[in-house]
């Protein structure tokens, strides 16, 4: 599943980010999460999830809202919260760092720090992230962070994955960078232009970089394609093969997420499902995700 | 040879006694003593039973007797007699009696009066040990007894020693014999199994010389079997009995048509209830080796007589997988896939034909057929995943006849019905579940006291969770099979019958039914005639104490009733009638309980109008109205009339990690799922793959077969409210059902754990009233006694950790958050159930000696203990049947908590007390709706992490708020809940008490 910079050692840092909204990088990031959790090679110890969407959606709204008090946010105390997770008989700890949902509008760090200047708010976020890494590499040598970001390719971002392969340098700690589309037309070519500007700008080679393009099909296409009799794999090689041919970096490796109706279901206005209810949609699976 | 003189007289005292008893308080009386040895009557004189007029009589000569009879001026004759008078017709007039009282009690009380000893509670139980397993002359008896006894007690040396008075073998012990023991020795004192076993063991030269013109092999060859008992104990000869296992259970529930059913199914429960220290695969080895001894064979009948094997099985299942290839072969797949199905198939008949030997060591031997299954069964679940999680293979395969056919591979399908053999991985699966669970009883045996006790309630749970087995229903050629329960574990092969057919498929029976006929009765003392019309029961188990409580109520002043008919409506007519036809002389001729047989439902229909599901279920309810009117009770047990028909549906919950699993699926994996989880994917796998056998969809789906059919419950609502004389009871295993109907009147509510499945029981009737648990009372008690013999069907288990006591009564409290118990003992002999529940007549503990103390707190500890905490399907399920019973005794919400806390496995603090006010209310509880209902609150939020809107949605779709806030309110006066349950309940009322 992953590449080969990354196996081979023993944290993992997992980057999400798409170049719009919507297209399903928290949940994509939260079901690495969950899925390592409970996978049963049990591969790290220390399971980190990191929500640096400073314009998204708050992710203490997915959990019991109790667990992540404003007072507790990563901005202010640097540190993630526990939360545990349950499914069947097993119980676990995830680590969730959250950032003040009320306060993200403003900048990161808000007005009652008087730092009204976002670039200065978003620095000090990247060193207190980075530092919390280490931090933790050094605690726990086999820890995941998944980072999910704010959609679109901000120097922010820019800027930590660039700490991060600098981090990787040094110490056991593999990157894997997940670009997250859907399916839809624009959002998918929109995604092949940034990422082709990214390979062109990024300081690091593409050589040393996994990248994954990630195709939700939020619309559920692959039950649409299978009621007219079409031929599900075949449709999505065909578009694979398409997308590999605009992309620049050909190493790319493209990946279907199948569309989750329970998923879909939770965050229904009026019958929202927590996470810890509902752990099992967070899994991955051999037909819910997998490279074309 | 010992020495017997001056028998007779202690025989002339007996007669006075027994006579005495019999007649006390009886002015006239005609009274026959059979069954009577001939040499009692040698130098009887009867002249010193001067009190009555006495004459010995035989078939040849009664007519002494027949004048005494005819003489009006003689109102007190006995006749003694050795084969009886009753087929003497000049003296029917005469109430018989055997000379060997059927009532213990008596037998006791005669003894020890005769013999002037004092007989303790454990040489009474030993001997009626004795007397349950073998035949035992009365002169055997008296004689034993009377050797026995020396310096005016029973000598318990001599009570061992001399067992071969009765035909058993004796023993060097100077201690009682337990009773595993004593019913082994008794097992293997049958001259055929001492002939065929000695003989065995001489001819393979392990027998010790045991010297001496008596030497067992001269003995032998005399054939003079009594004489080897008489110079042998049995500790000398013991090794050569190993292995010997009874054929056919004690005569509990012998009413029924059970005699294929075996003590001992498998060599696990033989190992752990004979307490046999030996490896499970020597045990095996050697039976394996003995299989076709035909000596051997024909003396104990060993279990797998019911497997059947023939010669074409390897043959036709050939043909089957060559028919499969040939199917595989014909559908458009890729070469790679193609070779992926076909190599898996292959590794199926590989694996299966390479064990084949190992599989026919059958369930009986239950560890090799484990071994030797696991290679084919873990391959023929791998195929079905490969089916399933290709996304190519299972969409080509999808409208084809490759699924069904690989599902019902090794099947035979015949006459309505689908045979799925022991050996179908499918079965094979179910029995490595059984032996993962004895394994793990094994592993847990120690050397203490209890050990026994331990492992006989574990035995006995794991007797009924495998009645259970991992799916339910086959669709095949448009039609749908579904398991008949009560052929698993029974005749080699596992039954699933066509649903048009109607035949049963429930274990219910009248056990379960009983309370609610009676209570019944009691409702309506003025009626005297009564109609009960039960459908669909399984079997007739529990009738003829169903049938004697009716005659003691026929019999009471309390109540009019003088007859009661039951209309027995099933598509199992004939074989009911039959069983009724094995027990009608035990259920007596005396008119008061009575039988009609019908078939309703099925009969008339044709199999177009049933598939029908609309005018099925028409043509269905207009009937039930009928037979519903036409009688005083009715019983639904656990009807297809209850529910809709099954459907296939999408599985909500739990598909992705469900599909984790299969992905690399193990069935060691699954098997350890099961018994920690209570839950494995094999039934996900199987449904589903019935559904994609014809549909093109993806995720799990499942069989759905029990939501309830509303139309029904109307009917029965609107007959109630019609008549409120009428009393409904349906017994349903849809676990939800209380919940799905919760806001109908006058229904009250019982759960119970039955042969492996959950039942609730609702009671539908004008009459009942709503019984709302009280706020105060953190306090239940119960019989140990009942508990075990309802629960797990286990009589007198009390009597392993007291063997004096009558009935133990724990009274549960909790104080300061520690769970203390109260142990009461009861001894009396002269209380019936009621009385001790009451709890009078309380043993002082003082009286209890060291070690009974300390069996019986060893007992109390483990139960609340290690063994809830141990947290597996045995503990689970023990849980659960604790719960339900426990439910019955507690009558307010603080009790109910305790129960819900009790079940999740507390240190207890162990007291003997009798200052206990046992406030037993009363013991034939009919309605626990509310503590039912917490529960099922409780169970709720242990699925629940948080509070979300879904979960006030079901919330507000299963429960009441106001009962909510009583368990919230009671939780704050008295802790008894977890931290989370405490938190997660306190926020949905939070949150329900805002809408």
């Amino acid at each position: 599943m992953s590449g080969s910079n990354v196996t081979s050692k023993n944290s993992k840092i997992i980057f999400i980010n798409s170049f719009k909204g919507g297209a399903g990088k928290t949940t994509l990031a939260l079901t690495h999460c969950i899925d390592s959790l409970f996978n049963e090679k049990k591969e790290y110890e220390n399971i980190v999830y990191m929500d640096l969407d400073i314009l998204g959606t708050g992710t203490c709204y997915l959990f019991d809202e109790k667990k992540m008090p404003i007072e507790k946010c990563f901005n202010y105390t640097q540190k993630p919260v526990s939360i545990e997770l349950q499914l069947q008989r097993q119980q676990y700890t995830l680590y969730v760092a959250y950032l003040n949902p009320r306060l993200k509008n403003h900048s990161a760090y808000g007005i009652d720090q008087f730092m009204y200047h976002q670039e200065v708010a978003a620095e000090i976020l990247r060193n207190d992230v980075l530092n919390f890494i280490k931090l933790e590499i050094e605690r726990a040598s086999n820890s995941l962070f998944v980072l999910d970001c704010a959609p679109g390719f901000s120097e922010f971002e820019q800027k930590l994955l660039k700490d991060c392969y600098t981090l990787a340098l040094d110490r056991k700690v593999g990157i894997l960078e997940e670009y997250v589309t859907t399916l839809d037309e624009g959002h998918v070519r929109k995604c092949i232009q940034c990422l082709n500007d990214s390979c062109r700008s990024f300081s690091v080679s593409e050589k040393h970089r996994t990248m994954r393009l990630i195709l939700n099909d939020v619309q559920n296409y692959a039950k649409h394609l299978n009621s007219k009799g079409i031929e599900v794999e075949q449709k999505w090689k065909d578009i694979s093969k398409e997308i590999k041919k605009e992309l620049i970096n050909r190493s790319i490796e493209l990946y279907i997420w199948r569309y989750s109706e329970s998923i879909a279901m939770q965050s229904t206005f009026l019958d929202k499902v927590k996470i810890e209810n509902q752990i099992d949609d967070y899994m991955f699976t051999r037909n819910n995700f997998y490279i074309i | 040879m010992k020495d017997f003189k001056n028998i007779n007289e202690y025989f002339l005292r007996y007669l006075k006694l027994y006579i005495s008893t019999l007649t006390e308080g009886k002015e006239e009386f005609f009274l026959s003593l059979c069954d009577i040895e001939e040499e009692f009557f040698h130098d009887l004189d009867i002249s010193r039973l001067s009190k009555w007029r006495v004459t010995v009589v035989d078939n040849r000569d009664y007519s002494k007797a027949v004048r005494l009879r005819n003489d009006i001026r003689i109102k007190k004759i006995i006749l003694l007699s050795g084969e009886g008078i009753k087929q003497i017709d000049s003296l029917k007039d005469f109430n018989e009696y055997p000379i060997l009282p059927r009532n213990r009690t008596m037998l006791w009380d005669c003894l020890s009066k005769v013999f002037q000893v004092d007989l303790e509670r454990s040489i009474e139980s030993f001997i009626e040990t004795i007397l349950d397993n073998k035949e035992i002359a009365f002169s055997e008896l008296f004689k034993y007894f009377y050797a026995s006894i020396e310096n005016g007690k029973v000598d318990l040396t001599k009570l061992n020693g001399n067992l071969d008075i009765l035909g058993i073998w004796k023993s060097k012990s100077d201690k009682i014999l337990n009773k595993g023991r004593i019913e082994k020795m008794i097992r293997t004192s049958k001259s055929t199994i001492v002939e065929s076993r000695l003989t065995k063991a001489i001819t393979e030269n392990r027998m010790k010389d045991l010297g001496g013109k008596n030497s067992i092999s001269t003995l032998l060859s005399q054939g003079n079997i009594q004489k080897i008992l008489e110079t042998y104990y049995y500790e000398d000869v013991e090794a050569y009995f190993k292995n010997t296992v009874r054929n056919t259970r004690p005569n509990e529930e012998n009413e029924s048509s059970n005699e294929m059913e075996v003590l001992y199914a498998t060599s696990y429960e033989y190992k752990l209830l004979e307490q046999i220290d030996d490896d499970i695969s020597d045990i095996e080895s050697e039976w394996l080796r003995d299989k076709n001894d035909e000596e051997i064979e024909a003396e104990f009948e060993l279990t797998w007589k019911d497997y059947e094997f023939s010669d074409h099985m390897q043959e036709d299942f050939l043909k089957q997988v060559s028919k499969l290839k040939e199917m595989i072969q014909n559908v458009d797949l890729t070469n790679l896939k193609m070779e992926q199905l076909l190599e898996k198939l292959e590794n199926v008949k590989k694996y299966f034909l390479d064990n084949w030997e190992g599989v026919r060591a059958t369930p009986s031997c239950l560890y090799t057929f484990c071994l030797k299954s696991e290679g084919y069964v873990q391959e023929y679940i791998e195929l079905l995943c490969l089916i399933l999680l290709d996304d190519k293979i299972r969409l080509k395969l999808t409208g084809t006849q490759v699924i069904i056919n690989l599902l019902l591979l090794w099947c035979e399908k015949k006459d309505g019905e689908i045979s799925m053999p022991f050996y179908h991985p499918i079965a094979a699966f179910h029995y490595m579940s059984l032996q993962k669970i004895y394994e793990n009883i094994v592993r847990n045996q120690d050397v203490g006291s209890i050990n026994y006790l331990k492992t006989r309630i574990q035995v006995a749970a794991a007797q009924k969770v495998g009645m259970q087995f991992p799916v339910e229903f086959l669709e095949s050629d448009g039609r749908l099979y579904r398991v008949d329960y009560t052929t698993v574990n029974k005749v080699g092969k596992v039954i699933f019958r066509d649903m048009l057919s109607g035949l049963g498929y429930s274990v219910l029976d009248f056990r379960i039914i009983q309370g609610q006929v009676i209570d019944y009765i009691k409702k309506h003392p003025f009626l005297t005639e009564i109609n009960v019309a039960v459908l669909d029961i399984g079997d007739l188990n529990g009738l003829l104490q169903l049938a004697s409580k009716i005659r003691e109520c026929s019999i009471s002043d309390d109540y009019n009733v003088s007859r009661v008919t039951f209309r027995i409506l099933s598509a199992q007519e004939d074989e009911l009638k039959k069983s009724l036809a094995q027990m009608l002389e035990s259920i007596g001729t005396d008119d008061i309980v009575r039988f009609r047989f019908g078939r309703y439902g099925y009969q008339n229909k044709s199999r177009d109008s049933l598939k029908n599901n609309t005018a099925g279920k028409k043509a269905d309810l207009a009937e039930l109205k009928e037979i519903i009117e036409e009688a005083d009770l009715t019983i639904l047990s656990d009807s297809s009339i209850l529910y809709y028909e099954p459907k296939m549906v999408s599985n909500k919950i739990g598909n992705n990690m469900i599909m984790k699993r299969l992905e690399h699926v193990d069935i060691r994996a699954q098997l350890e799922d099961y018994f920690s989880n209570s839950n494995c994917d094999i039934p996900y796998l199987w449904d589903t793959l019935q559904h994609i056998a014809i549909e093109q969809d993806e995720g799990f789906w499942c069989w759905k077969s029990r939501a309830i059919n509303n139309q029904t419950i109307s009917l029965i609502n609107q007959v109630i409210s019609d008549d409120i004389e009428k009393a409904i009871v349906v017994l349903s295993s849809n676990a939800d059902i209380i919940s799905e109907i919760n806001k109908t009147k006058y229904i009250q509510a019982l759960r119970r754990k039955y042969n492996g499945k959950s039942i609730n029981i609702l009671n539908f009737s004008g009459r009942n009233g709503i019984e709302r648990l009280d706020s105060e009372g953190e306090v239940f008690s119960y019989s140990v006694k009942n508990l075990y013999n309802e629960a797990l069907d286990l009589e007198e288990i009390h009597q392993y950790i007291l063997p004096e006591a009558k009935d133990i009564i724990l009274t549960i409290q909790i104080k300061d958050g520690i769970m203390h118990c109260h142990c009461n003992i009861c001894s009396d002999d002269g209380l019936d159930t009621a009385d001790v529940m009451r709890g009078t007549q309380l043993e002082q503990p003082g009286l209890l000696v060291g070690d009974e103390k300390k069996r019986c707190t060893e007992w109390i500890e483990w139960q609340f203990g290690d063994f809830f905490r141990q947290d597996n399907i045995i503990s689970r399920y023990c849980q659960e049947l604790w719960i339900n019973q426990w439910y019955e005794e507690a009558y307010s919400v603080p009790a109910v908590l305790l129960v819900e806390r009790l079940c999740r496995g507390n240190e207890v603090k162990v007291r003997f007390g009798q200052n206990i006010e046992l406030d037993h209310k009363r013991t034939d509880r009919t309605d626990c709706m509310e503590a039912v209902k917490i529960h099922d609150i409780i169970g709720f939020v242990q699925d629940k992490v948080t509070v979300d809107e879904r979960t006030i949605s079901q919330f507000f779709e299963r429960f009441e708020a106001t009962l909510l806030e009583r368990i919230i309110r009671c939780d704050e006066t008295h802790h008894l809940l977890n931290s989370k349950e405490s938190e997660i309940l306190t926020g949905i009322y939070e949150r329900v008490r805002e809408i």
